[in-house]
């Protein structure tokens, strides 16, 4: 039943994740678009893309719930931790590193042609200075959401 | 059984919603008007947008009824709180993703920033918070959802 919370909460977390970005990018915090940078790497129409994006951000989020639960995370204090590892590791490798090496729609590699979304740069700063701080504090209620879920479902 | 409960938590929330809104609209709160908005999807025929938009806004009310049952089935918790806090989080991803980023991929008679002139779209976009369409109008939307939702969470909590 762990497994299932969690799951549960990987919906739920994803969702708040993305209105945490929307709010942050209204607010002009950052100029972060989660579906249009996971959707361009897939679909080259800005709107289609949009769309996918959406879509393969809930399964990444499905995905990183089922990790949560399969580690054994269960409550929110250990959610919350768990999303802050989660969070730092987004900031430091997932979005500056490896996100590049699989995208083939970045400013970073190829001519600016094919290019439609700029590079996150070191500690994902190009998309604005606020962002390390915000990735961290939607990773942590991601994973305070999870761990929430996870541990209603174990008790 | 607690699909079953939520299904007719869902039944009752989307007649409260679906009267909410149609509140709102009548006092002059909001110019939203959802069905319709789900009904030009489909056709381009105003009064047939309508019916269509009310039946489809029906079934997908049902439909989130089912996907709150899986998440209080998940949990192991249901309630009139944990709902009224689903149906916020619903309220607000609706009015901010959805409209944003799904609908002018889905929808091809509302309008865009970008409509010239002597196009003609069925619909204004809604805008962030659905905004464009009243001030007033994320209130609603979000009372509304929170309605929808504590009475989907309270109907389920019947079962256990």
């Amino acid at each position: 039943m762990t497994l299932w919370g969690a799951l549960a909460g990987g919906f739920v977390g994803s969702l708040v994740v993305v209105l945490g970005s929307d709010v942050a990018a209204w607010a002009r915090l950052s100029r972060f678009d989660i579906p249009l940078l996971l959707g361009t790497a897939v679909f080259r129409r800005r709107t289609v893309a949009q769309a996918a994006g959406y879509g393969l951000h809930l399964l990444v989020g499905l995905s990183f719930a089922a990790a949560y639960g399969a580690a054994g995370v269960a409550g929110w204090g250990e959610g919350a931790l768990a999303g802050l590892v989660h969070g730092a590791l987004a900031v430091t490798v997932l979005f500056p590193v490896l996100l590049p090496l699989v995208h083939p729609r970045m400013a970073l590699r190829g001519g600016t042609d094919r290019a439609l979304v700029e590079a996150p740069g070191p500690l994902v700063l190009a998309y604005g200075r606020w962002m390390p701080v915000l990735l961290l504090v939607l990773h942590v209620a991601y994973g305070t959401i999870v761990g929430g879920f996870a541990g209603w479902a174990a008790a | 059984m607690i699909v079953v409960w939520s299904l007719a938590g869902a039944a009752a929330g989307t007649l409260v919603l679906s009267t909410a809104l149609r509140l709102g609209s009548e006092l002059r709160l909001t110019r939203m008007d959802l069905p319709f908005l789900v009904g030009t999807m489909v056709t381009g025929d105003r009064e047939r947008a309508k019916l269509l938009g009310w039946g489809l806004h029906a079934a997908a009310g049902l439909g989130f009824g089912l996907v709150y049952a899986g998440i209080f089935a998940a949990t192991g918790r249901s309630g009139w709180l944990f709902g009224a806090a689903l149906g916020l989080l619903h309220g607000l991803v609706a009015g901010t993703a959805v409209v944003e980023t799904l609908l002018p991929f889905a929808h091809r008679r509302v309008g865009s920033a970008a409509t010239a002139s002597p196009e003609t779209p069925l619909l204004e976009p809604p805008g962030l918070l659905m905004l464009n369409y009243g001030r007033v109008t994320p209130i609603v939307n979000a009372v509304a959802h929170v309605a929808y939702g504590a009475l989907v969470g309270g109907l389920a909590s019947s079962a256990s």
